[in-house]
């Protein structure tokens, strides 16, 4: 009665009407969160006489007065140290005890290297740093454990900051501080929080050669990760700019910054509707060196307006560490959600997240075997893995490759015959493939169902921090290129090696091949080893590793298919096709025969029935 | 007037595809790419869109791609002319057969 066409304007017009209503109700959303949002601006200030009475007011003791010099207090972990600050009220930096600078063994990964100001610290308007001094109040806090600080803001706010370590068993607690900001109104007037905002630190580079854009800001709001790089561009057609406000009508859930290897966040344990700042400048690692981007964000404080004596507590959670997938995946649920999306996975975050398990898996595997390689054997181990899954698919091809090659002859003669009919050349060619019951390579659904396997575990590899530091063969880190030595009379050229492997197997494997499609696509296929060379020089050698390895692999493979005896080649004709059924009262009879014949008979039948050679696959 | 439009940038995507991700993804993805049809799938794409205009001609498409597969058909696969509906199917018999086990 309907037609295909009209089933798919009927679906397209559905789709599109429940697009439309979603996005109706999605806007209603915003503007009732906004409305929402207004009304909780008003409302302290109706409230006024009550909250004055029934806030205990405990920070109203004046303040001593702050020291005129720095005074830093240290939190440790077993994973972290904690240098906090009294200027600015906050942690100044943060070590990690297992995770040293490129090239060193000894000088440990800090985080806020740069910072403008302490993470924790307070942002007031345009979004400076107000760097008062604190008073750090030793009677309160616990050595080692915990650390106070008081302070009274120009502004006539009292602000009081504890920081203490997470005590818990639960994963990630090493990497965690609890922040508690209390705020006092010491002023006549009433004063809006929302003027300030809570400093996220400042995240730059860990060595010059790391891409600007793993450095960035991200925030979670509504349930979903939002990331930008230090360009801050939402969309790759922008212009870069220099500074970034989101305008958020979503309670924001945590908010930070992040480099490659290492992200810092702040979790706000009662969410509310905040706007994330960040801002980018430039800074050089060592003097001489060029310089980086570096970006630091800060969080809004929830919009509360305190009257008089009023007195607000928020409370924080602070994350210092690496972005390592295992531990952040742990730490959901055991400190809110969403901790695993700190992973900039990208599109392909699904096989990401999987190749990282399977590696993290292996590693653990491999660990009896070789405790200084197994990160490199790891990662040899599951690129075969992925080879082996989809080895049908290459199989199939390189057989019916081969059966292709055969017709040479023939195709020669079809493309004479019709030299001006680009069209019935490749109609005739078809026609010959069928005749023969050849069907033609893989197809492209295929290729593109690799290309998410591909960017997926090259992402996974890219921000893998477990592979930082750990060496294999000659490569002394595989988070960096294999850098053997660097040649003095080409300019100081660093030698890397594997990528060097990696143009030269992937080359061989292009050669081995059988050659089909046009001359001029031949032509760019042979040239892309070449590029890819110069394009992946420095990248980390992990990748190298990854693509070397697959390289050998398709070698080895296509080796082994040149050893499985040559296909024939006969003309198709319709009798030689068996049909399903037909196949299997076939073996229905055979096995009726086995049973017949006794048990051990049987045994030996199972596997002769398998090897008998099958009918050609005709179209397969 | 934004069907042409939309036609056009499929256009672009399309020949851009041919130029230059189409070798890189060969390369990527090893032997086993390839089209089974003619024409190729690029091809029939850009011709869905010329003859059908942006939706329905990128519904065939996408449609081809799905198709083409190891265990789908091959061979002559024309775009179905606008006058007929039931035509989307290819008429290559590689694979009406039963399925290999």
């Amino acid at each position: 009665m309907y037609d295909r066409k009209t089933w798919v304007i009927l679906a397209l017009c559905g789709s599109l009407l429940a697009a439309n209503l979603y996005y109706s109700t999605k806007t209603k959303a915003a503007q009732d969160a906004i409305r929402a949002r207004e009304e909780a601006l008003q409302k302290p200030l109706a409230a006024n006489p009550e909250t004055v009475t029934t806030t205990p007011a405990d920070l109203t003791v004046e303040p001593p007065p702050p020291p005129t010099e720095e005074e830093t207090v240290v939190l440790e972990t077993k994973e972290v140290v904690f240098t906090l600050t009294n200027i600015g009220g906050g942690i100044k930096y943060a070590e990690f005890k297992k995770q040293f600078q490129v090239g060193s063994k000894e000088a440990m990964v800090q985080a806020n290297h740069f910072g403008a100001g302490p993470i924790g610290g307070l942002a007031g308007a345009g979004e400076t740093l107000e760097n008062i001094a604190y008073s750090y109040k030793p009677d309160e806090s616990v050595a080692g454990k915990k650390a106070v600080f008081i302070a009274k803001l120009p502004s006539g706010l009292i602000a009081k900051k504890t920081f203490s370590l997470a005590d818990s068993d639960k994963p990630g607690a090493p990497y965690l501080l609890d922040f508690e900001l209390k705020l006092e109104n010491a002023a006549a007037n009433a004063i809006n929080l929302n003027q300030w905002s809570i400093f996220l630190g400042e995240s730059s580079p860990t060595y010059q050669a790391e891409v600007g854009q793993q450095t960035g800001v991200f925030w979670r709001e509504n349930g979903s990760m939002n990331f930008r790089d230090s360009s801050f561009k939402e969309w790759w057609f922008q212009s870069s700019k220099d500074n970034l406000k989101t305008e958020s009508n979503h309670p924001v859930e945590f908010a930070g910054v992040t480099n490659q290897f290492f992200a810092t966040a702040i979790r706000v344990k009662e969410p509310a509707i905040a706007q994330v700042w960040a801002k980018s400048s430039k800074v050089s690692l060592h003097d001489n060196a060029e310089t980086i981007i570096s970006v630091r964000a800060g969080l809004q404080l929830p919009p509360a307006t305190l009257a008089p004596k009023e007195l607000k507590t928020i409370s924080y959670l602070i994350f210092v560490g690496p972005k390592d997938n295992t531990l952040l995946r742990k730490m959901d649920g055991a400190w809110g959600d969403g901790w695993g999306d700190v992973m900039q996975y990208g599109w392909f975050s699904v096989v990401s997240r999987s190749l990282n398990f399977l590696l993290n898996k292996y590693h653990l595997l491999l660990n009896g075997v070789s405790k200084n390689w197994s990160w490199g054997l790891a990662i040899i181990l599951l690129t075969v893995t992925v080879r082996i899954i989809i080895w049908p698919l290459h199989a199939k091809s390189t057989h019916t490759m081969k059966r292709m090659a055969k017709l040479q002859p023939e195709m020669a003669k079809i493309k004479e015959k019709y030299a001006d009919d680009p069209n019935k050349i490749n109609t005739e060619t078809m026609g010959l493939y069928k005749k023969y019951g050849i069907n033609p390579l893989g197809g492209c659904l295929p290729m593109f169902i690799q290309i998410p396997i591909f960017f997926g575990f090259y992402r996974m590899l890219q921000y893998a921090v477990e592979l930082r530091g750990q060496g294999f063969l000659w490569v002394h880190d595989l988070s960096q290129p294999d850098t053997l030595m660097h040649l003095s009379f080409l300019n100081n050229l660093p030698l890397n090696i594997l990528p060097i492997v990696m143009a030269i197997s992937s080359f061989l494997q292009i050669r081995m091949t059988p050659k089909t499609g046009d001359p001029m696509q031949q032509k760019i296929i042979m040239f892309m080893p070449f590029m890819f060379f110069f394009f992946c020089y420095n990248f980390a050698s992990a990748l190298a590793l990854y693509w070397t390895t697959q390289n050998i692999f398709s070698i080895g493979q296509t080796w082994l298919m040149s050893k499985v005896p040559e296909p024939e080649l006969k003309a198709r004709t319709t009798s030689e096709k068996k049909g399903f059924v037909q196949r299997m009262a076939e073996r229905q009879a055979e096995m009726q025969k086995a049973k017949s014949q006794g048990g051990s008979a049987m045994r030996d039948v199972t596997p002769d029935s398998k090897k008998k050679p099958r009918p050609p696959r005709t179209g397969g | 007037m934004i069907s042409r439009f939309l036609s056009a940038v499929i256009r672009v995507l399309i020949r851009f595809y041919q130029r230059i991700l189409g070798p890189m993804m060969k390369f990527t993805a090893g032997p086993a790419a390839g089209c089974r049809y003619a024409p190729s799938c690029s091809n029939y794409f850009l011709q869905a869109v010329a003859l059908h205009g942006p939706f329905l001609g990128s519904w065939y498409g996408i449609c081809r791609i799905f198709r083409c597969h190891p265990w789908g058909g091959c061979g002559y696969d024309p775009v179905p002319s606008p006058g007929t509906s039931e035509s989307t199917k290819n008429s290559c018999a590689c694979h009406r057969e039963t399925p290999h086990s």
